[in-house]
């Protein structure tokens, strides 16, 4: 009797180390994303509010869309509708970079109650990390898109394409971006 | 080209033409944005001025196998993006931008170039919305690439 009390107490902390085990490797996995996004589920990673300037026809030009990023393909989403399924498998490479853009909207606000206002706030740039991707239509186009997303975002997707297989380049004449701890998928064996 | 209802007659030397993605060298210091941008530009042009029967980007294959296709393929050699604060707020030419191109256009079969050249265009903001984007510099560097190719081309 005794021994079979003490086998189920040994089960028991069996179980509760598990749970630990398991917890502390979930908050160590969400570690990197604390301070900004979080994954999606297992294996993803997600990045809100990500601008494409330009390339891609399904995409909306000058404007912000959502990107989930799995271990095969890149989804791009505005509201609840995907608008471009990217499997890795047609993209050639991606250039890292800097950007910038300008605070129109920013200005113009401004302008409302000061010209020199909005003349200075035409001065100041929104510096961002910029991604662009080469990729293969299905028409077999080839197709560049652009895209920019705030720091450190950029090393991120980086990270996770050249954990994907992508070819990865850093733009030349541009600083780099900095890299986040983002895990990416497991990468290829010829890696 | 010329249309007699739904018979179309292309009389172009090279009815199809393919552009392909304008890359920019690295002493350019040319966002990557500038490129495509340009490209989409020189597509939209050659489609808009209805003189071709086909415009295909890089890679795509033109709906009649057999019609002798043209390339137009081109690097941005300079760009400066100038100042929009300073297009909008001085004008008459402050802070304009500008750019240069070295474009080719190349028979698709042979390889052969059939014109070469270095194109530069400038853009001072004009009517644009607070002195307009420095990406506004490709569309009129777009026109004279349109131009070129219908000298070219047609």
């Amino acid at each position: 009797m005794i021994d079979m009390a003490r086998g189920m107490r040994s089960g028991h902390n069996r179980a509760l180390v598990t749970l630990a085990v398991g917890a502390v490797l979930l908050l160590a996995g969400a570690g990197p994303f604390a301070e900004g996004e979080d994954p999606v589920g297992a294996g993803g990673l997600e990045i809100k509010g990500v601008f494409h300037v330009i390339g891609a026809p399904e995409l909306p030009r000058g404007k912000k869309c959502d990107l989930a990023l799995s271990d095969k393909e890149a989804v791009f989403t505005t509201g609840a509708k995907v608008r471009l399924r990217l499997p890795f498998t047609s993209i050639q490479r991606a250039i890292v970079g800097t950007g910038s853009r300008d605070r129109l909207g920013a200005a113009l606000a401004v302008g409302m109650i000061s010209w020199a206002g909005e003349v200075t706030a035409l001065t100041q740039k929104k510096h961002a990390d910029s991604v662009s991707i080469d990729y293969t239509a299905p028409s077999g186009a080839n197709i560049r898109m652009v895209l920019q997303m705030d720091r450190p975002f950029g090393g991120a997707c980086a990270e996770w394409l050249k954990r994907a297989g992508v070819k990865v380049e850093q733009a030349e004449t541009k600083q780099e971006p900095a890299v986040t701890g983002a895990t990416g998928p497991a990468p290829k064996p010829d890696q | 080209m010329m249309t007699f209802g739904a018979l179309t007659l292309c009389a172009a030397k090279y009815p199809v033409v393919e552009v392909d993605q304008f890359d920019a060298k690295a002493e350019a210091k040319a966002p990557p944005e500038i490129g495509v941008k340009l490209t989409e530009d020189v597509m939209k042009k050659l489609t808009e001025s209805k003189n071709y029967a086909g415009i295909l980007r890089s890679g795509e294959k033109p709906a009649d196998s057999e019609a002798k296709i043209a390339k137009i393929a081109g690097t941005i050699t300079a760009f400066d993006a100038g100042s929009r604060a300073m297009r909008y707020a001085v004008g008459f030419g402050a802070g304009k931008s500008k750019i240069t191109v070295h474009v080719q256009f190349i028979d698709a079969a042979s390889g052969k170039v059939l014109l070469e050249s270095d194109i530069e265009n400038k853009f001072s903001g004009g009517l644009s919305v607070v002195g307009g984007d420095a990406a506004q510099v490709t569309d009129g560097l777009a026109k004279k690439i349109l131009a070129l190719a219908n000298k070219t081309l047609l």
